[in-house]
């Protein structure tokens, strides 16, 4: 069953997201690529809606390795 | 010296041992492929710069050891091609297939390009690739200022991108091996298109030192060539650590090419893969099932459910935001081919959240997909889900998402090792492929397999006619 509220509410989000994108990079754009730039943004929209649904545990870090460093002299 | 062997469509292994027994000079053998690129690359789109003066020069040094009885291995004196992200010293621009770079120089040379040349093998021509290697979001084969890359097999179809070059380069004979990269798609796509070897090794198997960064933790580069056997042979020469780039793990890669005769492979293929091919395609992925089941078994499996290309697509989108922060907020992409390429802006929405939570699922993907695989030797698939596309006609671009690659965004996201080969031709006498992929650093597993399945088909063998 699609929930109507839901996606409601994603359309309100991308269309203030690309408000914003538009406002700064928008300018000089053609109404074309204004509306790529807006199907892209609603699938990033999309994205992090798919991505806040997967639950994970407080102790899943991301897979990024952060090195300290000593200096090369020490 | 008379030359009683053709080089041209022979495998490197081969081309070594007439080097190592002087049936033919390394200067013959570059004067053949330099006449073969300088001759065809343009027909084909394939090269950006010929270096026929540094690579003839490089040659006679590399005739003059072998004489004095230095051989530095099988690359010795064997030509290559570069795809064209790879940093090189000497005046030589690289170019990243985009306009706003054609003259960018780099005073050094990139990790790769310096272990080849300790290798022997003779750095002859920079390659054709997709602007920005495909990261901007193109949707067409045309998106590179040295125009759309054409396939050997057909002029009128697409190499595949975005080590688009790299791909014909090898394909129409113009060098014996190329060196490509992968973020999602970039070695594998051109391999299955082009008809030739093209293996994605491991995430840090090779140094990335010098080569342009599309998204740090996606980036890969590795070789394609007319056989899995010499993809072995090229690893060997471009793995290893490298105090440039500290993601290149201190695993040494000895490639292993012991006899495979007699050997039984355990295999997997994921549920419902036969179920997104059509036509030649599924006809040549049945027919390549078949002639596995000689010397492996395949067991159908299922993936741990994670938003797989979300997370891949999540991260390459962040990543390249930042890596092409300058170009994007000047405005300098303006100046690109591909018109969709020009306003990459939509990534920008995404929120550091977003990237971290993708991430941290890759994470857990990375260690439940280590489990599945550590059962079998590798997971087989099709390259792509199609043969070559035609060079006017567009495609899903990464933006929006590709459709249904879910090995491709696994592969990628995980960092896993792939090689493809290509396993028939469509109808319109198109090749397709098949990939096995393994586990991390598996990279001998999955050549093995690859290996095993060329002795028993001769895909790899046929040629286009030039």
């Amino acid at each position: 069953m699609v929930d109507e509220t839901s996606n409601y509410r994603q359309e309100e989000i991308t269309n203030d997201v690309f408000s914003i994108l538009r406002n700064i990079y928008g300018f000089n754009l053609s109404e074309e690529a204004l509306a790529e730039m807006y199907e892209g943004t609603d699938a990033v929209i999309k994205s992090s809606e798919i991505l806040r649904n997967v639950k994970l545990e407080n102790s899943d870090e991301p897979a990024t390795i952060f090195r300290p460093y000593e200096g090369d002299s020490l | 010296m008379t030359i009683e062997h053709d080089p041209i469509f022979k495998s490197v292994r081969f081309l070594s041992e007439l080097i190592k027994s002087r049936e033919i000079s390394s200067v013959e053998l570059v004067n053949i492929f330099l006449g073969r690129l300088s001759g065809l690359g343009s027909k084909y789109n394939a090269t950006v710069t010929i270096m026929e003066d540094s690579a003839i020069r490089d040659a006679r040094t590399a005739d003059e050891e072998l004489l004095s009885g230095l051989y530095r291995g099988p690359l010795h004196g064997i030509p290559w091609g570069a795809k064209d992200l790879l940093a090189t010293s000497g005046d030589i621009p690289t170019t990243w297939g985009a306009a706003p770079f054609q003259d960018q120089m780099f005073e050094y040379d990139a990790t790769v390009v310096r272990k080849l040349a300790s290798a022997g093998a003779i750095l002859s021509a920079k390659l054709a690739m997709i602007e920005l290697a495909g990261g901007m979001g193109y949707r067409q084969p045309k998106a590179s200022f040295t125009g759309p890359a054409i396939n050997p097999w057909s002029e009128e179809h697409w190499t595949g991108g975005s080590s688009s070059g790299s791909g014909s380069a090898v394909a129409a004979g113009l060098v014996p091996f190329a060196i490509g990269s992968e973020t999602w798609g970039s070695i594998l796509g051109p391999a299955n298109n082009c008809g030739v070897s093209g293996l994605r090794p491991t995430y840090g198997r090779v140094s990335r030192h010098g080569a342009m960064a599309l998204s740090w933790t996606l980036d890969k580069l590795g070789p394609l060539c007319l056989s899995a056997d010499d993809c072995g042979l090229v690893l060997e020469a471009i793995a290893g650590p490298d105090s440039m780039d500290l993601t290149a793990v201190e695993k040494c890669f000895k490639y292993d090419d012991n006899d495979i005769s007699g050997k039984r492979f355990e295999l997997a293929i994921l549920k419902g893969t036969r179920d997104k091919l059509q036509g030649d395609a599924l006809a040549n992925f049945d027919a390549s099932l078949s002639c596995l089941s000689d010397f492996a078994s395949v067991e159908e499996i299922e993936f741990p459910d994670f938003p797989y290309e979300v997370v891949t697509r999540t991260i390459l989108m962040a990543e390249s935001s930042s890596a092409f922060e300058d170009l994007l907020d000047s405005g300098e992409t303006s100046m690109l081919t591909a018109p969709e390429d020009r306003h990459p802006f939509a990534r920008m929405a995404i929120s550091a959240r977003d990237y971290i939570k993708a991430m941290r699922i890759r994470g857990k993907i990375i260690r439940e997909i280590s489990t599945v695989l550590s059962r079998y030797d590798a997971i087989v698939a099709p390259s792509r889900n199609t043969a070559a596309t035609r060079i006017d006609e567009d495609f899903r671009g990464i933006m929006v998402g590709h459709e249904g690659d879910v090995i491709g965004s696994l592969g990628n996201g995980a960092g896993l090792p792939s090689i493809s080969v290509p396993n028939g031709f469509t109808k319109d006498n198109l090749p397709t492929g098949i990939q096995f992929m393994g586990r991390a650093y598996s990279e001998n597993s999955v050549l093995a397999v690859a290996r095993a399945y060329q002795r028993c088909t001769e895909w790899h063998l046929v040629h286009p006619s030039a």
